[in-house]
């Protein structure tokens, strides 16, 4: 179907490229913001001379060239991969609440990582990101049937809830590992929180090119998501095969998860909180939501992890630790708005 | 169910005048007495386990008062005996407390674990043992108990709304605040110190290792004082399995019934996971595994869900300690490890339309 | 059972319990309270490998039981006991008792021990059910510092005559380095513990076992920023690894495959790209990465501390550290 015969419950349909401009040059500024403060106060100058004359001697360089800027660019991935991925989930399941760490998603990448790295000592980074979509995948299926199987079937309730019991288990299982070896305890408790800190870019290698198809084709099915979300019934009427295209949503949501774990660990509630945010301004057509989800993600996750870096110093939070206890909040705040 | 086919499978029990009058289906009582079987079969081996070498005869003289050696003496009376009680009685707790707010919620997923009841207990202890490390041992359950209690007014007070506590809001927001909660005890482990992270980790993986007489009456005393009062309840919480509205209409005061339910619900709760740390699946899964072997009444459900979290635990410790000699496996891993497969075996084999 | 063999049992029991009944006891106090204790302890069962039972088995000790960890193959170890002390639970006598954190109170119950010695980070629960089997010490190890935890151990052992020949050989032996040395607060060093999984840096002011007992024995100073940690240790931003720069920088290996000095190396620099550039320290040779013993809580630690903190400060030319303008 064309983008044209969509019906339209856009209430701002005519301001929606607007927001485009103003969301790139705070995602912009941001950006900025995030390479030009840190642990260490730097002056502009250094900042701007690490960008047009770098010097590999001068450590102040290296701090925004090496440090700062692969943190934000990883930052930007991540949160827009993750509110995108959060944005086609809640079309596809009609489920407000969906978010691929609380569906489960999250932690069965995270739990593979686990295995994969501390059970079978796998080092090869090339595999980590397959691995990692393997896990999420299996998750996602689990927490599927377990929701259908449900008396009263895959209401937002029991996913959520299913969602909820398969995490708890793999993080059962995770903690098990850690009391039987400590070693990986020590080795990995950081990245099990989600963490922004001494990231290596050279994943995004190998998770960028997937993950690159994986958001531009989100974005070009973005538009018959908003029918899909209208039911299936609606969508099948409009002439929309929902069965493969649920499928291929999917897939997209699947490698989007297991590439933003692989880079950062298991991150929470952006998936959640960005989409709604964002229908706030751009309503229901997810034409808008999807675009929109990916720019304020990235935005939001550059905001979090700058207080992330400079709120404690020497410290370091874990940004994981900061986007639930912002996120979680914001979870309650939905949960009191939608099911008065 | 028309009576001429349900007398023949009823036993009718009849006591004070006929002021109560039982119609106790008859599958369900001999389930409840294979259950009761299978349980003191399960604490008896686990009597009989453990790493320092008592015969089994050793152990039943012991039992009845004989003393062998003041060393095994201390093992059977100390060690053995008290852990044993307490996994069954956690076990039992944990069990009724997810029935309960499965009832309360209308939700057959509620479990005390994912509704931040544990994660709230959770936080109070990893606080007070990473932050006050020399504390005394006496102020961890109590600790657990407030932090419990805490977590659920908080979720009681923000899913209150002025047409009263909505069921399904109550476990969202649980999910939402176990999340926060859980977010700041990790915070937590991650900034403090390795040894005292792990001395914090140990108790979060919920294990029955350090009970003693204490705990045992500390748990049976609650289950003494709280069961009862879910057995008064039973008529009314079986006209809520039908919804609110038939409920009311049956006449059943919902509202109250629904406040005492979850409180009970997070009081048992409560007390158990501040005695063994947090022991997730079993409310999850006692129910369903109580519903599956027999259709009963509300008041035999109970027990023999309270009957199959008091086996699953006891197993679970048992396996714990037992299968990977001489390493120990808390029995909070091993319920969950065997929960929730076992958990989705029980959905799969419901057809979605059947209801109860 | 027969009323025989019930007497063979209780006569058994006897013989078994007499050793504990004969023994001379005297009163000592600990962090959790004041007990009755043997003068010569013969079954000793430590709660914690690193920081208890190696300790006195290195005094002499009867250690007869000891706490220790789970690798990934499911074998226990004792951390730190091959690569400290060349000992381990197969080629001594030495029971696993459970990890430290899930102690097995019938493990312990099995090895009839007359002494059992725990710290801080062990289950009061556990404490308490283990009172039933013998006295059980509570050591404090942070509060008392490193020599004085010894020295505790040592008495409360019996062996504090070994202890105090080796402290005196150890105070002989800080005294000839510092010799050596000349003025030792005119030297700065910095203690650092980097993860092979590089996601944090710790940085210690004080209490990491035996090597920042011995370079504060030496008088040596530490860099401002670590000095003014309220802490004992911080994790450390990669943006601010200047701060930590020294004459000397230490970090630690240990006996793991992914623990090698190669990997530990390699994530310091995955943890702070130009990690070495940015570090005088580094760039001259003075970042030093220390074998696990140096990090431990022994005797052994500390003379292996010392030996080697001499060798890299006394044993070669050094470039001193210059604090930018």
């Amino acid at each position: 179907m064309t983008v044209a015969a969509a019906p339209s419950p856009v209430r701002h349909s005519a301001r929606s490229w607007s927001g485009v401009p103003v969301l790139l040059a705070i995602l912009a500024g941001l950006f900025l913001l995030h390479i030009a403060v840190g642990a260490k106060a730097l002056p502009l100058g250094t900042v701007v001379d690490a960008f047009f004359a770098f010097d590999s001697k001068d450590f102040d360089h290296v701090i925004v060239f090496n440090l700062r800027l692969p943190r934000a660019v990883i930052a930007v991935v991540v949160g827009a991969t993750l509110a995108l991925a959060g944005a086609l989930m809640q079309g596809v399941t009609r489920n407000p609440l969906a978010d691929p760490a609380l569906l489960g998603l999250t932690s069965g990448a995270a739990f593979a990582v686990v295995i994969a790295t501390s059970v079978y000592g796998l080092a090869t980074m090339a595999l980590l990101p397959w691995i990692a979509m393997a896990g999420s995948l299996g998750a996602a299926a689990i927490v599927y049937i377990i929701a259908r199987l449900v008396p009263g079937g895959a209401t937002p309730l029991s996913m959520t809830l299913a969602g909820a019991s398969v995490s708890a288990f793999l993080g059962a299982v995770i903690s098990a590992i850690h009391l039987l070896n400590q070693e990986t305890f020590e080795n990995l408790r950081v990245w099990l929180t989600g963490s922004l800190a001494g990231r290596d870019v050279t994943m995004l290698y190998y998770v960028g090119p997937p993950m690159l198809v994986a958001l531009l084709a989100g974005i070009l099915l973005a538009p018959r998501v908003t029918v899909l979300a209208m039911g299936d019934d609606v969508a099948q009427g409009l002439g929309v095969r929902t069965g493969p295209l649920k499928a291929q949503l999917l897939a997209v949501v699947v490698v989007l998860t297991a590439g933003a774990v692989a880079l950062a660990g298991p991150l929470g509630f952006i998936g959640l909180v960005i989409p709604h945010v964002v229908r706030l301004y751009v309503g229901s057509d997810y034409r808008w939501i999807v675009p929109y989800a990916a720019l304020a993600g990235a935005a939001y996750l550059l905001g979090v992890d700058i207080i992330a870096r400079v709120a404690i110093p020497p410290r370091e939070i874990s940004t994981g630790i900061i986007t639930a206890m912002i996120g979680a909040p914001l979870f309650v705040h939905l949960v009191r708005r939608r099911t008065r | 169910m028309s009576h001429a086919t349900a007398a023949p499978r009823h036993l009718v029990l009849r006591l004070f005048d006929e002021r109560i009058a039982l119609r106790i289906p008859l599958r369900a009582l001999i389930t409840a007495t294979s259950l009761t079987l299978i349980l003191l079969l399960v604490m008896s081996i686990s009597l009989a386990t453990g790493t320092y070498g008592i015969a089994l005869e050793e152990v039943w003289n012991t039992l009845r008062g004989i003393t062998i050696s003041s060393a095994i003496d201390n093992v059977v009376w100390e060690f053995r005996f008290p852990r044993t009680l307490a996994a069954a009685l956690v076990g039992a707790m944990m069990a009724l407390s997810g029935a309960t707010l499965q009832n309360a919620t209308r939700n057959g997923l509620a479990d005390p674990s994912l509704v931040g009841i544990s994660q709230g207990a959770a936080l109070a202890v990893v606080a007070l043992t990473v932050l006050f490390p020399a504390s005394l041992a006496l102020f961890r359950p109590w600790a657990a108990f407030f932090g419990a209690i805490a977590v659920a007014l908080a979720i009681q007070g923000l899913s209150h709304t002025r047409q009263g506590g909505g069921a399904i809001r109550f476990i969202l927001m649980g999910i939402g605040l176990s999340a926060f909660v859980a977010s700041i005890t990790s915070a937590l482990l991650t900034y403090s110190e390795i040894d005292r992270a792990m001395a914090a980790l140990s108790w979060l993986a919920g294990s029955i290792n350090a009970t003693n007489w204490n705990d045992v009456a500390t748990l049976a005393g609650w289950t003494v004082i709280l069961a009862p009062i879910l057995l008064a309840l039973s008529r009314t919480m079986s006209a809520m399995r039908f919804g609110e509205g038939t409920a009311t209409g049956l006449g059943a005061p919902i509202r109250l019934a629904n406040n005492i339910q979850l409180a009970i619900a997070v009081a048992l709760a409560a007390v158990a996971t501040s005695v063994v740390g947090p022991l997730g699946f079993v409310g999850l899964i006692a129910p369903h595994a109580a519903k599956r072997l027999a259709r009963a009444g509300m008041g035999l459900h109970l027990i023999l869900t309270a009957l199959w979290g008091a086996i699953l635990v006891s197993l679970a410790d048992l396996l714990g300690r037992a299968a990977f000699a001489p390493i120990q496996i808390p029995a909070g891993i091993i319920t969950a490890a065997i929960g929730v497969p076992v958990f989705v075996i029980l959905l799969v084999r419901t057809r979605p339309t059947q209801t109860h | 059972m027969s009323l025989r063999t019930l007497f063979a049992l209780a006569g058994l029991a006897l013989t078994l319990a007499i050793p504990a009944f004969a023994q001379e006891t005297r009163n000592v106090t600990a962090a959790n309270g004041t007990f009755d204790i043997p003068v010569a302890p013969q079954r000793i069962v430590a709660l914690n490998d690193q920081i208890i039972a190696l300790p006195l088995y290195e005094l002499g000790a009867s250690v007869v039981g000891s706490a220790g960890r789970v690798d990934a193959e499911g074998k226990t170890f004792m951390r730190g006991g091959m690569d400290t002390l060349g000992i381990d639970y197969a080629n001594t006598d030495i029971q696993y008792v459970g990890q430290f954190n899930a102690l097995n109170v019938e493990a312990i119950a099995a090895l009839q021990p007359d002494l059992i010695i725990g710290g801080t980070y062990t289950d009061l629960a556990v404490v308490d059910q283990l009172q039933s089997i013998a006295p059980t010490l509570v050591i404090d190890n942070g509060a008392l510092g490193l020599i004085e935890t010894l020295r505790t151990l040592a008495d409360v052992s019996g062996q504090s005559g070994n202890f105090e020949a080796r402290y005196q050989s150890y105070q002989a032996n800080i005294e000839r380095t510092k010799s050596f040395i000349g003025d030792t607060a005119a030297i700065s060093a910095t203690t650092t513990f980097m993860f092979p999984e590089a996601d944090d840096l710790w940085v210690y002011r004080a209490n990491l076992g035996a090597i920042t007992q011995v370079l504060s024995d030496l008088g040596f100073a530490q860099p401002a920023a670590v000095a003014a940690l309220n802490a004992t240790q911080a994790s450390w931003s990669a943006e601010l690894i200047q701060q930590l720069d020294a004459d000397f920088i230490f970090g630690f290996y240990r006996q793991q495959p992914d623990a090698t000095p190669e990997t530990i190396r390699a994530a310091y620099e995955k943890f702070a790209p130009g990690w070495c550039a940015a570090l005088t320290a580094c760039q001259n040779g003075q970042f030093v990465v220390l074998p696990g013993p140096t990090f431990g809580s022994t005797m052994t630690g500390l003379e292996l501390a010392l030996e080697l903190v001499e060798n890299n400060v006394a044993g070669r030319p050094f470039t001193p550290f210059v604090e930018a303008p």
